[in-house]
């Protein structure tokens, strides 16, 4: 990997605080998690991650409880002979009744996500546990709304050199 | 601030030019007439300032549409690509206004943004409501202005316009939205 892709990467990890910008989280943990990208001397996209992004949808199984299930994907992508981190973002622009609400990541592969789960003005950012290459890492972040609310966000980014496929659903409890 | 600075070189300018100096705005002063530079502006040549920068979702697949109620769902799109689009009455470098974007907001931006293939992704609708999906780059829109200082520092040109889609280099997602129709 060239210079230019690990500033890229590490940049892709700096997003994260720009796009917490966006989601406008004033939330109960609002501190952006410090970029931790660096570089490390593993160029290359492990040929085992179509595996880990089958592994990670298949553990994301939807239930009566699930209100959205976003497919698995994974953290990196081949950019032209280059590995360029991703960024995964989705935003649902409708009204959440008040209760309480569960993010839940799996995760399949190398490497640590954070997580930033927002609803309205409330939001949360966690750093999750290390993704596993055997099985689904398991990993869960809560929102309870005390009052209706507009606008859901979901950002997960991976941490450095993360190699994983991941998956995730939100659960109104 | 660009503007600012460019009303001080150009004054410089003018100021050198009226006292015939005809010496440089970057050099240092020098001491004696024989020890003058030859003429430099250091603002020749074409400039992009991007500025007023806000956040958006640039749409590049289908637009999944189900309801009234129930789910809407996406299926995996594959090519998906997203490019840099200006509004502006004059000819630009895309690549140069990225670079200039970059720089300014410490964004990772591009010029274009793809991706093989989207993925999957379910969201609940409102009763009575129809929901809407669609995959996009998460980008940005923002102000541009370009302007060139020829060679004698005059400026000729100095216009002004919209970058009106920016992709990210590694930003991409669904946007979720409901119309009552």
């Amino acid at each position: 990997m060239t210079t230019t892709d690990w500033r890229r990467a590490a940049t892709g990890a700096l997003a994260l605080a720009a796009a917490l910008g966006l989601a406008g989280c004033t939330g109960d943990s609002g501190a952006a998690p410090a970029a931790t990208a660096s570089p490390t001397a593993n160029p290359a996209i492990s040929p085992e991650l179509p595996r880990y992004v089958a592994a990670a949808d298949e553990a994301n199984v939807q239930g009566p409880a699930t209100v959205i299930r976003a497919g698995a994907r994974p953290t990196v992508v081949d950019d032209n002979g280059r590995v360029q981190a991703m960024v995964m973002r989705d935003e649902s622009r409708t009204t959440f009744t008040k209760g309480n609400y569960r993010l839940t990541v799996y995760c399949v592969g190398t490497g640590t996500l954070y997580a930033h789960f927002a609803i309205g003005g409330v939001s949360k950012i966690e750093e999750l546990p290390t993704c596993d290459t055997a099985r689904p890492t398991v990993s869960s972040v809560e929102l309870s709304l005390p009052a209706d609310a507009a606008d859901l966000s979901v950002i997960i980014m991976p941490i450095g050199d993360a190699q994983a496929g991941v998956a995730y659903q939100v659960q109104r409890q | 601030m660009t503007v600012p600075r460019r009303i001080r070189t150009a004054v410089l300018c003018a100021s050198a030019l009226a006292a015939g100096l005809i010496g440089s705005t970057v050099a240092t002063a020098p001491a004696h007439a024989a020890d003058v530079t030859p003429y430099a502006c250091d603002e020749v040549g074409t400039h992009y300032r991007t500025f007023n920068k806000t956040n958006i979702h640039i749409p590049t697949g289908v637009d999944w549409k189900s309801g009234p109620g129930g789910t809407v769902t996406s299926s995996i799109e594959k090519n998906q690509s997203a490019t840099v689009g200006v509004s502006i009455g004059a000819t630009v470098s895309t690549s140069a206004v990225v670079a200039s974007a970059e720089a300014t907001f410490s964004i990772d931006a591009s010029v274009t943004s793809s991706r093989t293939e989207s993925y999957t992704y379910s969201n609940n609708i409102a009763a009575g409501k129809y929901g809407h999906l669609q995959f996009g780059n998460w980008g940005w829109r923002m102000s541009l202005e370009k302007y060139t200082y020829n060679s004698s520092c005059v400026l000729t040109e100095d216009v002004t316009g919209t970058v009106t889609k920016m992709p990210s280099a590694n930003s991409w997602g669904f946007r979720f939205w409901e119309t009552t129709s």
